[in-house]
């Protein structure tokens, strides 16, 4: 299989120092990490900030409670324009990685998320415009069932 | 849906070819001939897209010997687009909260 890639981009209205702070410190991780209805609680987040460090943590639905546990590891740490980690193929999610960007433009900094999937990467094939039409219409058909 | 399902049942959808079969049997059951009478490609052909898709899950066949019906089993490509759905929601919607956060901690800071 080939890789895939996604990147999401966007810019923040803070330094980067303070970008970098709150996509490091454990603390701040808790405060932002997830999904709206996912909370990540500080207990369960571990960062060992160098090259093969651990980087793990469990995010915890608020309606059930369910737990959804990531094990991973920091691959490349360049403070304060580069974070790297990476994972195994775990509960749903092929193994994959993410490098993280911070681009320095003053008083704002622009954060880039760049996905590479290693494994499940046929969804990416599968993201184009015609299969999302195709799959919003099963979508809509399976809804009215 | 542990590891090896999911990714069989993204690899099934990748396929042009099995996701028109999908689309067709979202309108109702059929059988392998009346699902291949619409594609360029003999009766095997169709006959191993529609074991993948059964195997990813995506759809059941009927009991009844003679024409087993395929049917398209809703559950899974829920699920499926349900997953597809969460990887743009996680970073769309963590990046919604770390500016909320940014915002925050820089008021603490003034």
């Amino acid at each position: 299989m080939s890789e895939r890639s996604r990147t999401t981009r966007r810019v923040f209205d803070a330094p980067r120092e303070l970008v970098w702070m709150a996509w490091t410190e454990p603390e701040q991780l808790a405060r932002w990490w997830g999904p709206r209805g996912l909370t990540t609680p500080l207990e369960t987040i571990e960062v060992d900030l160098r090259p093969g460090g651990v980087f793990r943590l469990t995010m915890v639905s608020d309606a059930t409670g369910t737990e959804f546990p990531s094990d991973m590891a920091f691959t490349q740490v360049s403070e304060p324009e580069r974070l790297v980690f990476a994972w195994e193929a775990q509960r749903g999610l092929g193994a994959g990685q993410v490098e993280v960007t911070f681009k320095d433009l003053g008083d704002k900094t622009e954060v880039t998320a760049h996905y590479t999937g290693l494994a499940t990467d046929d969804i990416f094939e599968a993201s184009g415009v015609g299969w999302n039409q195709q799959l919003e219409r099963l979508a809509e058909l399976l809804a009215q069932a | 849906m542990p590891t090896a399902e999911l990714d069989r049942t993204f690899s099934a959808l990748a396929d042009p070819t099995r996701r028109k079969i999908l689309a067709r049997l979202a309108e109702g059951e059929a059988t392998v001939s009346e699902l291949a009478a619409p594609l360029p490609m003999s009766l095997p052909a169709v006959s191993k897209h529609l074991k993948v898709l059964e195997r990813a899950g995506l759809i059941e066949r009927g009991r009844d010997a003679q024409r087993r019906p395929c049917r398209l089993r809703a559950n899974r490509l829920e699920e499926a687009a349900q997953w597809f759905e969460g990887y743009r929601q996680f970073w769309d919607e963590s990046f919604d909260r770390l500016a909320d956060h940014l915002d925050e901690v820089q008021r603490g800071r003034h």
